[in-house]
């Protein structure tokens, strides 16, 4: 790219110059008057006083236009540029124009002086309204003068005045090319910014994002850095308005905030003022005066900049909502936390940042940090009009947690506070939301009622009626509960609650047993609705239905229409079939359907694999064709085996070795090894083979089985080869689970690795149960209790149905014991006695648990009781029994009966069964003490009943 | 003559890239000239030339040939209007190498220059502490980091500029997290952090603590503290922002939250940013993105 570069008028002064010599010397004979009003006009030209020019330059028209000398054309050459620059100037763009298209038309000028007539005719083209024909003029220019600065910026005119005649398209394209020239950086940038603002002027969404984002903007450089930051301020409002987050976000990056955007700019005032210093003795009059037009607007632009309002707070609370939107609730906290703590904001805008922040943290669901947050809302801005709403998020975060009482205790306060708050509704529907959760069904009735009642134009009308509907469902009151529902779906038609009413009246009609008014809803929300999510819940529902019916066939039909896509209702109908088929003995059908399961790419994800297996072999044993279950197995094993994404593994392990073992048994070719023999070849291979997966798995049964058959020492000696031979990244989450299980129980902080390895590769597995509890019991070993508090609830609360439950409960008593908390320790232990799928020992760990809570408060025959009733009621665990034997005398001694204290001693001496444990040798030891006593108080006490008689 | 010296070895350094350094002789010769005589100006208007031999806190001794002898003249830091150095346009040079991927022959020559003007710093204008800093760069960038430290703590002093001051602390703080210096690092990083804006120029405070947290397995608090430049990122450059990002990606990993840390990983990735394999302790977090953008592939062919 070059300049241009012409020898006539570079300057004003230079074009004066000129002139005067021009006109002086050929004309000196001529009346001084011509020679006076040149003077004039020059002079009034250097002033800067372009009308007065004008108009002496018409008057030397009106006074010598028809005088030869007038007329010359050397003198019309030299005077016409200057004639029509003038009157461009002075407002007179119709003149200007017949000036430069004279000069043009009709001399022969240098290209610079061409170049400068060319151009400036091109303005005042445009200055008249002849837009398309400046356009024109302007792109004439660029291609006589193509490679230069000027004719970049002639472009850049061209396709201003293409847009103003709505040549969009063509604008586009010119402006589309250029970025891609060699144009100066300078100039593309100002032309990409240009198409920019046009393309958010026009709502052309889709451009403004491709200019916004596929351009490499230069900002370190650019001068209209201002220019690009309000765009991409604007481009980010529309793509937020139109729910377009992740957009929303690159355009936010784009936008500078106010104190920087102020610095930049004055860097590059300075820059561009000093460029201008060091380019104008050598650049063109279009350049200069472009430069000079640049310097103005940037100038202007600062000052503007520092009278506006700052409007960073507002960009980041715009940012922080489109992150929210984009589920980026970490960078939204962030930015909110930044507006809202920064006492350089406004206030009120502070508050507004702070409230969002609590909605942030809500979304993450970090509910205890949520509450905090908005506790500091409360305390920082408690008059504020949001301070209700944070007060809410607080309950909310308790129900988040789950603590569903805290949650109504805090919509409790609001609803006593503020009965009148345009919140109020939902405050009365999230309290009784909340008592529902809490089976206090009637509580939470009258709130919906409330709601119903007291606020009948609220959105939540439709919600409160469906969930008073709901209570009675929960009850049992079926009749009431499908009233009311009906009713409800009466009014509802359109609403986008109807589908789900429906669905629930169905729900309804099948608990009711009315299974053709159930199918009737069904078929309905299927047909009406065939995208609402309930419909595979409904597909499934018409399943039962049909088998409630005794339509099995129809019913298996139903099942089999549940989509795969719900992966839980999916597994549910493909194993309600499979009952089906066993129950009709269609064993064909039932492995036609399994097989289609286990083939499926997603089997591995699958939980219940093993399941599909273990019937398919089990429908082949029906047949009498066990024979054929094994390739079944051991293709399964052989794709599965090795890999520790796999699930359910050990379960076809197990079914396998069932079949094997029936087989083995039935056969007598000297060809089948036993089964142990099978296992052990495959152990030595996998290891050998380095198939550590599989090692693992093998390993794992082994020791499952030796837990059975022999004790859990040997059991849990083997199970640590595993941990000796296969790295953690070998392992599948249940081997993990076993040695990281083992390796806590026995006190050593490696568990942890194991456990670690469960929540990183494992996090969604049921098996995460184990790491929980696992960690747990590290932290308490080392005395951190509120971490081992953390990791319990999050046992409580993901997998309380795991078979560590019962641990999970007696470890969470005995921390609150440690802690000193006895209340909370013995509701613990009591919930657990009431759990009918903790009987057993678990009961009787409970038992020693609320013992042990009340000897340590002094309560010593409370403490006996409990005991008593592990070894009366639990004589299957022995060694639960030593230590309840054991306690129960040392308690009854303390309480002064050394007869009872003798006989549980006695008592304990005589089970064989606690003969191995060290309490049974501290008993035997402590007898004779205690059988001194016992007789003493014996003989205390005959002494004593003598005496009464004799008194008698 | 100097001149002539200074393009011919210009002249014959440029073909030899980055990797050259200067040759022993030319080291010679330009230290030869670096240690000619320096010229004090005095506000009285006198002009000295001669040696410095015993600066000071305060004063400056300099030893002036006198005929056949020697003048010992002292001033007050308060006498002296300026000094002038010899050797001045070598700075230029320096400055040339260094821009054009001449790092190792650049910082020869900067060696020098400090060697020469080190002594004096506290007695010449800022800007010429300024121009070291990016001698400090090289520093950092060469085999033996360490000397950043001792020359950024001499140059910190002097320098008056809120950015060069900021480009010092730059400094000093990316030395000590180099250097695996990391109680410093750690203290420096929390001052930094507590001073800088999140939109700045750098996110290096944020980072070095944010390494620092994940070491200490303050899971939460790194990736926090990685965010912040990246929430407040701007069109203009942030220096270390990659690192940040590569430290939010490790730090949801190490919470297990691998699905956001692929986000952060695609969002990375749509700036052109690329992980930074210099740092040790982020690199089995790489290993884990690696394996897990894997098994995502593997999953979605």
């Amino acid at each position: 790219m070059r300049s241009l570069s012409y020898t006539a008028p570079r300057t004003r002064l230079q074009v004066l110059r000129f002139l005067a010599v021009c006109l002086l010397l050929p004309f000196s004979l001529l009346a001084a008057t011509l020679q006076e009003q040149l003077d004039q006009a020059v002079a009034a030209f250097t002033g800067g006083d372009y009308l007065t020019a004008y108009w002496q330059f018409e008057g030397i028209e009106l006074d010598y236009g028809t005088e030869p000398e007038f007329l010359d054309r050397d003198f019309q050459k030299t005077i016409l540029p200057v004639r029509a620059y003038a009157a461009l100037l002075a407002d007179r763009p119709t003149d200007a124009l017949v000036y430069f298209a004279e000069l043009l038309a009709n001399y022969d000028t240098s290209p610079g002086m061409r170049a400068f007539a060319l151009y400036n005719a091109a303005i005042a083209q445009s200055q008249t309204g002849g837009n398309a024909q400046a356009a024109q003029t302007f792109r004439n220019f660029r291609l006589t003068f193509p490679k230069t600065n000027e004719a970049a910026l002639a472009l850049l005119q061209e396709a201003d005045l293409l847009y103003q005649v709505e040549e969009v398209a063509q604008a586009n394209k010119l402006l589309d090319t250029f970025y891609l020239s060699d144009a100066p950086e300078t100039l593309r940038m100002q032309g990409r910014l240009r198409a920019l603002q046009k393309a958010g002027e026009l709502g052309d969404l889709a451009r403004a994002q491709k200019l916004l984002f596929e351009t490499d903007w230069q900002v370190e450089g650019m001068p209209d850095i201002a220019v690009l930051s309000f765009a991409a301020l604007d481009a980010g409002d529309l793509f937020l308005s139109k729910n377009d987050p992740i957009n929303a976000i690159r355009a936010y990056r784009l936008t500078l905030p106010h104190p920087v955007l102020i610095e930049k700019q004055q860097e590059r005032l300075f820059a561009t003022e000093a460029a201008y210093e060091t380019q104008a003795p050598f650049a063109s009059s279009i350049w200069k005066s472009h430069s000079r037009q640049l310097i103005a607007r940037l100038a202007r632009q600062l000052e503007s900049l520092e009278r506006t309002p700052d409007y960073t707070p507002g960009l980041y609370l715009r940012t922080g909502q489109a992150y929210l939107l984009a589920t980026r609730y970490r960078e939204a906290t962030i930015l909110f936390r930044e507006v809202a703590l920064n006492p350089d904001f406004d206030k009120t805008i502070q508050a507004e940042a702070h409230y969002r922040w609590i909605i942030a943290i809500c979304e993450a669901s970090a509910w205890e940090e949520a509450r905090q947050t908005a506790r500091n809302f409360l305390e920082r801005h408690p008059n504020h009009e949001l301070a209700n709403a944070a007060l809410f998020l607080i309950a909310r975060a308790y129900q988040g947690e789950g603590d569903y009482l805290a949650a109504i205790n805090v919509l409790d306060e609001l609803i006593a506070n503020y009965p009148n708050d345009a919140q109020a509704p939902r405050w009365y529907f999230t309290r009784g939301y909340n008592y529902s959760v809490l089976e206090q069904q009637a509580d939470a009735r009258t709130d919906f009622a409330y709601v119903l009642d007291q606020f009948p134009k609220s959105s939540l009308v439709e919600q409160a009626a469906l969930w008073r509907g709901l209570t009675y469902f929960f009850e049992r009151d079926y009749e009431r509960s499908l009233e009311l529902l009906n009713e409800l779906k009466s009014t509802t038609q359109g609403h986008p609650l109807y589908p789900e009413i429906n669905y629930r009246i169905a729900n309804i009609h099948y608990a009711r047993r009315d299974y053709e008014a159930a199918m009737d809803q069904a078929d309905r929300l299927i047909k009406d609705f065939p995208d609402h999510y309930r419909v595979p819940a409904a597909q499934a529902l018409r399943g039962d239905i049909y088998m409630g019916l005794g339509e099995l066939i129809l019913a298996s039909n139903a099942f089999k229409k549940v989509p795969s896509d719900a992966p839980q209702l999916f597994d549910y109908a493909t194993f309600q079939a499979v009952k089906i088929y066993r129950a009709l003995e269609e064993y064909e059908l039932l492995r036609d359907h399994l097989e289609a399961y286990v083939d499926r790419d997603d089997a591995a994800e699958r939980p219940r694999v093993s399941e599909a297996l273990y019937w398919i072999g089990w429908s082949l044993e029906e047949e009498n064709r066990a024979i054929e279950a094994f390739p079944i197995f051991e293709a399964a094993l052989e794709r599965f085996g090795n890999d520790p994404e796999a699930r359910a593994v050990g379960s076809i392990l197990s079914a396998y070795a069932k079949l094997y073992h029936k087989t083995y048994e039935a056969d007598t070719s000297p060809s089948i090894i036993p089964f142990q023999t099978w296992l052990q070849i495959q152990s030595e291979k996998s290891l050998s083979e380095e198939q550590l997966t599989w090692y693992a798995r093998l390993i794992l049964f082994t020791a499952q089985e030796q837990r059975r058959a022999i004790d859990d020492a040997t059991a849990e000696a083997t199970l640590l080869s595993i941990h000796r031979n296969v790295p953690l990244d070998d392992q599948d989450a249940e081997s993990l689970s076993a040695i990281g299980l083992i390796l806590a129980e026995r006190g050593y902080d490696s568990a942890d690795d194991y456990f670690e390895a469960i929540l990183t590769r494992y996090p969604k597995r049921f098996e995460r149960a184990v790491a929980y509890y696992g960690k747990a019991k590290l932290a308490v070993a080392n005395n951190w209790l509120t971490q081992a508090t953390r990791w319990i609830v999050s046992f409580l609360e993901e997998t309380p149905t795991h078979p560590l439950a019962p641990d999970a409960r007696l470890l969470a008593a005995d921390i609150l014991i440690q802690q000193g908390r006895y209340d909370g320790a013995i509701a613990t232990l009591q919930e657990i006695l009431e759990l009918k799928e903790m009987r057993g020992r678990p009961h009787a760990r409970a038992l020693a648990g609320l013992a042990r809570i009340e000897t340590e408060r002094g309560n010593l025959k409370p403490a006996v009781a409990y005991w008593q009733r592990i070894y009366t009621l639990y004589r299957a665990y022995p060694e639960l029994l030593a230590p309840a034997y054991w306690e129960s005398s040392l308690l009854f001694e303390a309480l002064g009966d050394a007869i009872a204290a003798h006989n549980t001693v006695k008592e304990m001496l005589a089970d064989s069964r606690l003969s191995e444990s060290e309490l049974y040798t501290l008993a035997e030891d402590k007898l004779p003490e205690l059988a001194d006593a016992a007789r003493e108080q014996t003989a205390l006490a005959n002494a004593a009943t003598m005496e009464t008689e004799v008194v008698q | 003559m100097k001149t002539l010296f200074h393009y011919a070895l210009y002249i014959l350094l440029i073909p030899q890239l980055s990797l050259a350094a200067l040759s022993p002789e030319e080291i010679v010769r330009i230290r030869t000239e670096l240690r000619e005589a320096i010229t004090l100006q005095l506000k009285n208007g006198q002009s000295i030339q001669g040696f410095p031999t015993n600066v000071s806190e305060n004063t400056i001794q300099l030893n002036a040939a006198e005929g056949a002898g020697e003048i010992i003249y002292r001033f007050e830091k308060n006498e002296i209007l300026e000094i002038q150095m010899p050797g001045e346009s070598y700075k230029s040079l320096a400055l040339e190498w260094a821009e054009s991927g001449q790092e190792t022959a650049a910082l020869d020559l900067m060696d020098l220059l400090y060697a020469q003007r080190a002594p004096l710093i506290s007695y010449l204008p800022p800007a010429e502490s300024n121009f070291f800093i990016i001698y400090t760069q090289l520093i950092l960038d060469s085999p033996n980091p360490a000397r950043a430290i001792a020359v950024t703590e001499r140059l910190k002093p002097q320098i008056e500029n809120t950015a060069a001051i900021e480009a010092i602390d730059d400094a000093i703080l990316k030395s000590y997290h180099i250097l695996e210096l990391d109680e410093t690092a750690t203290e420096l990083a929390e001052a930094w952090v507590a001073t800088r804006n999140p939109y700045g120029a750098s996110a290096l405070g944020y980072y070095v603590l944010g390494v620092n947290r994940l070491r200490n397995e303050a899971y939460e608090e790194a990736l926090d503290l990685a965010l912040r430049p990246i929430a407040f990122s701007t069109p203009l450059k942030t220096e270390q922002l990659e690192h940040c990002y590569a430290l939010a990606i490790s730090a949801a990993f190490a919470l297990r939250d691998p699905d956001y840390a692929i986000v952060l990983y695609a969002d990375m990735n749509n700036r052109g940013f690329r992980w930074p394999a210099e740092e040790k302790s982020l690199q089995p977090y790489h290993e884990k993105l690696l394996k897990k953008l894997n098994t995502d592939a593997s999953t979605n062919d």
